[in-house]
Order: structure tokens, then sequence, then C-alpha cells
């Protein structure tokens, strides 16, 4: 029964992040279909992916997480035959497909629509680069949000999350050798590329790993 | 037989309140009211019962399965309503039955469809569009509709009108027809815990400072309204826990009260005129000022 209830957990999750699932879909391919037209509409295009993964990690986390917290229905589930380690998983669980699922689909139709159409490979290692770090700002305020509703760690994160582009977007042109009057014909997955690429997934990891310590060794959940 | 919820000498200490030295068993058949005023750690208690929160120390059963350990499997036979507890705000009712139904395989799909006409609930509105009242029947159902054998409600009519107190109240008492079941409810209204109850827990301060069943507790306290002579002094009885004299009228307050207590004021020249039972939330006042004199001095 609790195997069953913690998927009927997840399935309730998926449900209700389904909206947010599908715009993020909507959205996001809107913005890859406009990349292969020009340097304008790639740049508009690839913005618009950004925010629609970005939105998408940041909503389902807020519906999933911080507004079941907000709204006291945690307690509800909790009442029902699950422990608190099966309804953090089937919540990670409903959290990571909500986001991962969306997030592959795009990344993979983004990679597609450049490796099939006239854009220059070269953007590749920055497209791949600047999604992971939607990954980063994911598993950070996912899991800030499962140990704490301190409303200063959630707007710190945000901020941090939302200013690191400025930084990072710069930085990834220039590793992925993109210049105001060049891209290169081919995709550069230099050692430079790779480490950053695993350093994000160490991040991404790190964060939530850190998260489920902390959660675990909590003994109230109220 | 297993008792539905055993509680033994369990405690929970935080910063500035502690849950002492608990001890509280309820069997099948039984309402039990748990009462204390507010901050008296009635909902500490029953997070603690419902694994919500992890005792310090001292040893808690739920359905007869250790807590916080084996609580997903206690928790297949115990429902839980509160106020506190809340539900998807921009679900419908609709959605929340057919989600909570899906989980439990004893859910009884009539009862539930008796409750929503009964409830005056209506399925295809939302949660965020419900008065306090209507969410706390919307709880009362999901938890009624499982057949729980435990029901544990935590302040359930705090809040509610007349008539939806009345409602949920009437609910309640069909529950016991099978005496199986059994209900744990906390309350700081006396009125409702009279009603319902036939065991009765009082706490303050986090210690329970009385457990009895409720007949017991009205039979065990009167006041006594007597007329003390000039000069004569009200006689130290054991069981006489109170005494609120005014020149020569005074009000005895007894817990343990005998026909020996007005005989013995007989015998020193008091004139008793009247001997009243007290009500419910005068005992549970009674109680807690006694207690909480005693650990005062």
């Amino acid at each position: 029964m609790n195997g069953s209830i913690v998927r009927q957990l997840i399935a309730k999750d998926l449900v209700l992040m389904r909206p947010m699932m599908i715009g993020a879909l909507v959205v996001g391919g809107v913005g890859i279909a406009l990349m292969p037209f020009g340097e304008t509409r790639f740049f508009v295009g690839w913005l618009i992916l950004f925010i629609a993964i970005t939105l998408l990690g940041v909503f389902t986390t807020a519906v999933g997480v911080l507004t079941e917290r907000k709204d006291r229905v945690h307690l509800f589930v909790l009442t029902l035959p699950v422990s608190p380690a099966q309804y953090l998983r089937a919540k990670l669980t409903a959290s990571a497909v909500a986001f991962f699922v969306p997030w592959t689909i795009l990344l993979f139709a983004a990679l597609a629509t450049v490796a099939a159409t006239g854009i220059p490979d070269g953007v590749m290692p920055f497209i791949a680069m600047l999604l992971a770090y939607v990954v980063c700002y994911y598993a950070a305020y996912l899991g800030m949000s499962l140990v704490t509703d301190s409303a200063i760690w959630s707007t710190v994160v945000i901020i941090a999350g939302n200013t690191a582009p400025v930084f990072l977007i710069p930085a990834f042109l220039r590793i992925s050798g993109i210049g105001s009057d060049r891209v290169p014909p081919v995709a550069g997955w230099s050692g430079t590329v790779l480490g950053i690429l695993a350093a994000e997934a160490v991040f991404a990891a790190a964060m939530l790993g850190i998260a489920l310590l902390v959660r675990s060794r909590q003994r109230d959940l109220v | 037989m297993t008792a539905l919820l055993e509680l033994d000498r369990v405690e929970k200490i935080y910063p500035y309140f502690a849950l002492r030295d608990v001890s509280l068993t309820l069997e099948a058949g039984q309402i039990m009211g748990f009462v204390g005023p507010n901050g008296a750690g009635k909902s500490t208690t029953i997070r603690i019962a419902m694994g919500l929160v992890t005792h310090d120390s001292g040893s808690v059963r739920l359905a007869g399965y250790p807590m916080p350990a084996e609580q997903a499997r206690a928790k297949r036979d115990v429902a839980f309503v509160s106020e506190d507890v809340g539900l998807h705000s921009f679900a419908t009712v609709g959605w929340h039955i057919d989600w909570v139904s899906s989980l439990f395989p004893a859910w009884d799909e009539r009862y539930a469809a008796t409750l929503l006409r009964r409830f005056n609930l209506h399925p295809a509105k939302r949660i965020k569009a419900l008065s306090h009242g209507e969410r706390v029947k919307v709880l009362l159902l999901l938890a009624l509709a499982r057949r729980p054998r435990l029901l544990v409600l935590d302040e359930p009519t705090s809040g509610l009108d007349p008539v939806a107190r009345h409602e949920v109240l009437a609910e309640l008492m069909t529950v016991l027809e099978d005496e199986r079941r059994g209900i744990l409810f906390s309350s700081h209204n006396t009125q409702d815990v009279e009603q319902i109850s036939d065991r009765i827990a009082f706490i303050d301060r986090g210690r329970v400072i009385d457990l009895s069943d409720k007949e017991v507790f009205l039979d065990r306290w009167r006041r006594l309204h007597v007329e003390v002579p000039d000069g004569a002094a009200v006689p130290q009885l054991p069981g006489v826990i109170d005494v609120d004299r005014s020149g020569r009228i005074a009000t005895v307050t007894a817990n343990g009260f005998s026909a020996d207590i007005p005989a013995a004021f007989c015998s020193a020249g008091i004139v008793v005129h009247e001997v009243q039972r007290m009500t419910l939330e005068e005992i549970f006042v009674a109680t807690v000022m006694a207690s909480r004199k005693e650990q005062d001095a």
C-alpha cells in the first residue's frame, strides 16, 4: 500500500504541475521555433526558451513545495499512510519529473533545431551550459524550499539565480568561442565546456543532497 | 484488545514550552475529550501522536504501532482533522474526494455521498471558495469516509457557527455506533466535549492534570453554598479544594464530594443552603486553578 501511496502522491503532484509543464513546453517550443530565422530571432528565441525553463523550475517548486507548505496541505498529506521520508521521496520525484521531462525535451529540441537548420553548431555548447545553469538554479531553489520556508532565503536564492546569468552569459559566449562577428561552425565541446557542465551537475546534485540531509534530520514537521 | 492510542510518559521540550510526563490511553468504543486552555499542549500532544512531531522521551503507540517509526502503517487506520490542516486551494472538493478515495481501498463511497449532502457541500466548488466551516466539513468527510478505526480531531469545532458545530458533532456521534472505533477530540470548548465525550483528560502547562470518565468527573465535583456564622471557620476537609468567602456567605468547591462534607459542615455549625452539580466547564476551570495553585506554591 505504501509504495502505491507514494506513486499516488507523485501522480497527484504531476496533475497539479501539468499546466506548468505544458506551458513551459509550449512557450519554450515557440522560442525554439524562432531560432532558425536570423540572428535577432535566434537570440529572442533562446531568451524565451531560457525564461520558460527558468520559470518552470520556479513555478513547479512554488506550487509543489512552497504553496503546499503555506496552505498547510503537507500536514494533510502527512496524516495519510506515508512516512516523512516517503513524502519527501514522492515530492522530490514529482518535482524532478515535472522539471526534467520538459527540460530534456526542450534541450534536445533546441540542439536538434540547431543541428537541422542553418544555425552554426557552435551555439550548442552555449545552449547546453546555459540550460545546465537553469538546473543549478532549480536545484538550489528546490533544495532551499524543501528545508525552510524562510522568505529571506527564498529571496536570496531568487536574486542570486536571476543575477548570475548577467555574468554567466558573456562567460559562456566567450568559452563557446562566440563573438560579435563570428560563431564557430562546429560545436566545440572543449575540456572547459565539459568541465563547466560537470561542475553544474555536481552543484545541482550537492544542493539537493544537502537539502535531503538537512531535511532528514528535522524531527518536527510542523 | 489493543488500545487505539497509548502515550506513556511522553516528553517534548521546546525553548519556551515543555510537554511533560503525558500518559493517555484510548480504547476502542471511546470518545476522549482532550481539554486544555490555549497553549496547554493539546496540539503538541496530538501532533506527537500523529507522528508530525517527534517526542524526546516516552513512548507512543498509534493503532498498535510504535510512533514515529511505524507511522506509515499506523496511519492506515487513523484519520486526523484539524483546523491547522489545509487542502489544495485551487482544486475542487470533488478532486480531493477522488484523490483520497483512490488511496484507501476501504473508502465508503455511499457514506461520502451522504456526507456531501448532509454537509451541503458541492463537489465542483474550489477549496479557496469555501468558508472555514465548509473546509472543516470537507476534512471531516475525507476522514470519515475512510472508515478509520481512530479519528483524531484537533479543535475541529473551533470557529464554526452553532449550526455547523451541531452538524459536525452529530456526525461524530454516529462514528461510535461501531464499537471498534474511537475518537480523540481536543478542544477548549467544554460544551462540545461534555456533549460527546465519555472520557476526559484535562491538560494545562504541558501536563495532564486529571483524567477520568466524564460521569466520574460530574459525580465527583460539587459546589456548596453555605452560610458561616460569625466567628466560625470553614473546616479544612479532604476534597475541599477552594473556599470563596464573602462575609457570612461562602462558596465551597469540592473534588471527591461525599455526604460527609455537608455533614461535617453541619457539625461545625455551618448552614448548607445548596449543593450544586458543576458543569464540565466549571470543573475544568476549578481543576486548572487548583493545579496552578499547587504548582506555584
